[in-house]
């Protein structure tokens, strides 16, 4: 922080700004003033000194020419040299004083504090005396003054005649010093300037102790001035850092004062509003914590770091199967390579979430379902869902984690799929039973019987060795099962599978299916303890005798074992046929019979009596296109249409011939290899339909499938190769016409022949079959999707 | 001018699909089909197309390092992924800048399929 200047400061410093300047002002204004006048003072003073100097002199020679007049009247030379001597001693600025006599033979009288041998007075020659200021004296006639330089200092020279100005008698010389008039003038001098010193001295001494006290004074008044301005701060300090509660008191009358009350009003209300807030927030946060305690969901947020909020439903560590929700590692058991996966995710929802779908970004999130063993040893199965949780510009801030408990709802699941599969496989199994002749019923079971009786013995024995093995060398390579046996195992199954599949018995079938899967396990490289396979096998193929005997029950229940519905006897073609034409006999012979509409009924219904539905009658077909599929390794599945439809048994009898062949040339060329079919994106499985539609005028009967259909190039080149048709007629006709020409003696829709069919002979024998009782063949193809045969026949194919 | 694709996959069949759904549906026009990882990032280098989208496993290259080189070379690559794979290999190229993805099987004949992979390529280019 930069240091701050405080208002103390500051008014210090203004104050010294005034006063310092003024009294530098007042200062130089008295020292000015003070030389100026001291000077002039000075002036004065040594002309007054000077003035009475010169008076002291001029009356001090004018009474000694007085005094002297009697004396030189008289010759009293001694008297006359002692006054000279009396008044060169007696005053100090008296430096010398002379008498000269008018008459040079007279002795004159000299005394001269200068001269030891003078000093008392002397009379002497005035020739001995050679002194200039003697002469100028000699001419004086009143008394005079001057100035001259003396031997060491500047002399006043006083001289007057005494006696009669005109005649005078002699002259009396003073000299004065001028020592101690300008000591007198150095001393006057001196004490000026010492005054002036004093003064300034004084001036300053006064002004600087004016000075400090001002500042103390100043200082301490701004301190007061500013202490609550301090105050108001650190008030203002607390409230910054967010207390509200500590009152604003500041002790001050003035405008700071005023301010702070207002400061104290304002906090108040603002105390009042954060606690209006907090009461609010708090009571949201009540409501959220109720919700988040009742809420069944496992339910946290996870911050983008991967940090998850304090906040998450009480459920929650319960369903995911942990203490505290302290981690996203902890909550979702992740691995630590997972944990990154995670990271990774969270970087890319956050830099994706605008332009991505949600539900395609929560796709690619690493944890969708976690299986959670619980304590019980059941694992629990819980689903993981992410929401987006906003900040306030609805960016995405959060991530919301529901995970829920589906243990239960997959349980009631499963339990309903087990019940659904197991009814639908009733009911497809009752079909297989129905839809199946009795004998053909009876050779599978018979056949499947056997098959797994083997079966169960060879995975017995191969279990005994496998078994012993390990016992024997627990180490050791272990049972190695020969690949005959697996051959063996491998053929039972899969004939098991395929008869099952044809009759319907889909459980049964796909048993045999994941045995033929637990068979991958014995082949090398074996990676499964082969104990464990084999146990499985044996497990499997229990199962497999399980669904066996519920064929069996089924078929029980079927034949009236059950007790349920209606009781199926059989009764002999030729009995009915007896029945009925009893009825006819009656009808046309006699005449006792009252209501021969009502014996011609009879006669009907019994014909219809010996009427089975289509789906018994196509049995035949059934098997054949099963057996044939089988051999060729091809999964086919046989669909008549419409099932209940009831009919002669005779029904297909005329055109038996050809729909044999249809059939074969459907299964061996039409429906393509499993392999082929999946490569197309077809069902592995084909499907050949057999539908027949009675009209009032008309009997049609339709077969279809959905193989590869016909090459209609390659069924036009036969032809012409036979020499059924012309290129030029080939060039002239339509595909459909093309399509046709199989029906022509030599040409074959294959183009491979194989044992079953696609010698070129079948398909015209067909249609003479069809033509020779009365009806009409149309074959329709659509490449890549299957053909399509009609045959339209009259309607008394119906009766 | 119509917004050029770069189709790879290892399968033809599926390849033709998507080509066909690029064309009729959506106005793209096909620069080229690639059938693995190289061939992509080649075929990337020579058409600059708007748009590409990778199948994942694929024979020579997959699709994760052919993306990532494509990214390496061409910052502004506009990928999208087309796989069958579960997994975090789908969040890994996402994470590497590849802009989207579709999930195989391609129901072309499901309205939603086809909808969610139009809106795909919608975010792809948003």
């Amino acid at each position: 922080m930069a240091a701050r200047t405080t208002i103390q400061g500051k008014l210090v410093k203004t104050s010294l700004m005034v006063l310092v300047p003024a009294f530098v002002l007042v200062t130089l204004a008295v020292v000015i003033l003070n030389v100026f006048l001291g000077g002039k003072t000075q002036r004065e003073t040594v002309m007054r000194i000077e003035s009475s100097l010169k008076a002291k002199g001029r009356l001090l020679t004018a009474n000694n020419a007085q005094a002297l007049v009697g004396m030189a009247e008289g010759n009293a030379f001694m008297q006359i040299k002692d006054l000279v001597a009396s008044t060169v001693k007696d005053d100090i600025d008296v430096v010398s004083g002379t008498f000269i006599m008018a008459d040079s033979s007279m002795p004159w009288a000299t005394a001269d504090e200068t001269d030891s041998v003078r000093m008392a007075g002397i009379l002497a020659k005035a020739e001995e005396l050679g002194d200039p200021a003697i002469v100028w004296a000699r001419s004086l006639e009143a008394i005079e003054s001057r100035r001259t330089v003396g031997v060491s200092d500047e002399l006043l020279e006083f001289a007057a005649p005494v006696g009669d100005p005109e005649a005078p008698m002699g002259w009396i010389l003073y000299k004065l010093s001028t020592a101690t008039m300008r000591e007198a003038i150095q001393a006057a001098k001196d004490g000026s300037r010492k005054g002036t010193a004093l003064v300034i001295v004084l001036l300053v001494a006064l002004g600087t102790g004016a000075l400090l006290i001002s500042l103390r004074k100043f200082g301490s008044e701004a301190a007061n001035l500013s202490r609550p301005i301090r105050e108001l701060a650190a008030a203002a300090e607390i409230i910054k850092n967010g207390d509200y509660k500590q009152p604003v008191v500041v002790h001050s009358d003035d405008e700071i004062g005023e301010l702070a009350s207002t400061f104290e009003t304002m906090r108040q209300t603002v105390q009042t509003y954060t606690e209006h807030l907090e009461e609010l927030v708090e009571a949201k946060m009540r409501q959220v914590r109720d919700i988040l305690d009742n809420v069944e969901q496992g339910l946290f947020v996870v911050g983008f770091d991967g940090n998850i909020s304090p906040e998450h439903s009480k459920a929650a560590p319960e369903i995911l199967g942990v203490n505290e929700l302290q981690s996203i590692r902890d909550a979702l058991h992740l691995s630590p390579s997972q944990e990154e996966d995670f990271v990774g995710w969270l970087n890319l929802v956050r830099s994706k979430h605008a332009a991505m779908r949600w539900d395609k970004l929560t796709k690619v999130a690493p944890v969708q379902d976690l299986e959670i063993p619980g304590a019980d040893g059941q694992t629990r199965y819980v689903r993981v869902r992410y929401q987006r949780m906003y900040d306030k510009n609805r960016d995405v801030e959060k991530i919301m984690v529901l995970a829920q408990d589906e243990t239960e709802a997959r349980r009631i699941e499963r339990v309903v799929a087990e019940e659904k599969e197991r009814h639908e496989n009733e009911v497809k199994t009752i079909l297989g039973l129905v839809n199946n002749l009795p004998e053909v019923i009876k050779d599978f079971q018979k056949d499947a019987r056997k098959r797994l009786d083997d079966l169960t013995d060879l995975a017995k024995s191969m279990l005994d060795r496998a078994t012993a093995a390990r016992e024997k060398f627990p180490d050791g390579p272990g049972f190695k099962p020969s690949p005959e046996d697996i051959g063996r195992l491998f053929r039972d199954l899969h004939t098991i599978k395929g008869n099952a599949g044809t009759y319907g018995f889909e459980r049964l079938g796909r048993l045999a299916h994941h045995s033929e899967d637990l068979l991958e396990d014995l082949k090398e490289p074996i990676t499964v303890r082969t104990t464990v396979t084999l146990g499985a096998l044996a497990e499997r193929l229990e199962e497999m005798d399980a669904a066996y005997q519920e064929i069996l029950e089924t078929e029980k229940r079927l034949s009236g074992g059950g007790g349920e519905g209606d009781a199926l006897v059989q009764i002999s073609e030729r009995k009915i046929e007896h029945v009925r034409r009893m009825a006819l006999a009656m009808h046309s012979g006699s005449a006792v019979v009252a209501d021969s509409e009502a014996v011609k009924t009879l006669a009907m219904a019994c014909e219809r009596l010996r009427d089975v539905p289509l789906a018994r009658l196509a049995d035949k077909y059934r098997g054949m296109i099963g057996r044939l599929a089988e051999r060729l390794g091809k999964q086919i599945h046989f669909e008549v249409v419409p099932t209940h439809l009831e009919l002669s048994p005779h029904f297909f009898n005329p055109i038996d011939e050809a729909l044999i062949h249809m059939l074969r040339n459907s299964v061996d060329h039409g429906i393509e290899s499993p392999s082929d079919r999946a490569a197309k994106g077809k069902p592995e499985r084909g499907t050949i339909r057999l539908e027949v539609a009675i009209n009032d005028d008309q009997v049609t009967v339709t077969l279809s499938d959905d193989g590869g259909g016909i090459n209609v190039e390659s069924v036009a080149r036969k032809a012409v190769e036979n020499g059924v048709a012309t290129p030029a007629e080939i060039a002239r006709m339509s595909d459909d016409e093309k399509i046709q020409l199989v029906y022509e003696a030599g040409v074959s829709t294959a183009s491979s022949v194989s044992d079953v069919s696609g010698r070129g002979v079948g398909m015209s024998a067909v249609k003479e079959c069809v033509e020779s009782q009365g009806g009409t063949l149309r074959l329709t193809s659509v490449p890549g999707s299957g053909s399509k045969t009609i045959i339209q026949l009259p309607s008394r194919f119906a009766s | 001018m119509p917004k050029t694709v770069l189709i790879v996959d290892d399968s033809s069949f599926l390849s033709k699909q998507i080509a066909e759904f690029f064309t009729s549906q959506l106005g793209f026009q096909v620069v080229a089909i690639g059938k693995d990882g190289n061939e992509a990032v080649d075929l990337y280098r020579k058409h600059k197309p708007d748009l590409v989208t990778m199948d994942l496993t694929m024979p020579n290259k997959d699709g994760k390092t052919a993306i990532n080189e494509i990214l390496t070379e061409f910052a502004d690559a506009r990928i999208m992924v087309i796989s069958a794979v579960k997994g975090n290999t789908v969040l890994e190229c996402l994470n590497r800048g590849a802009k989207g993805y579709v999930e195989k099987p391609l129901k072309f004949s499901d309205p939603l399929f086809v909808e969610d992979f139009k809106q795909s390529v919608d975010e792809v280019f948003n």
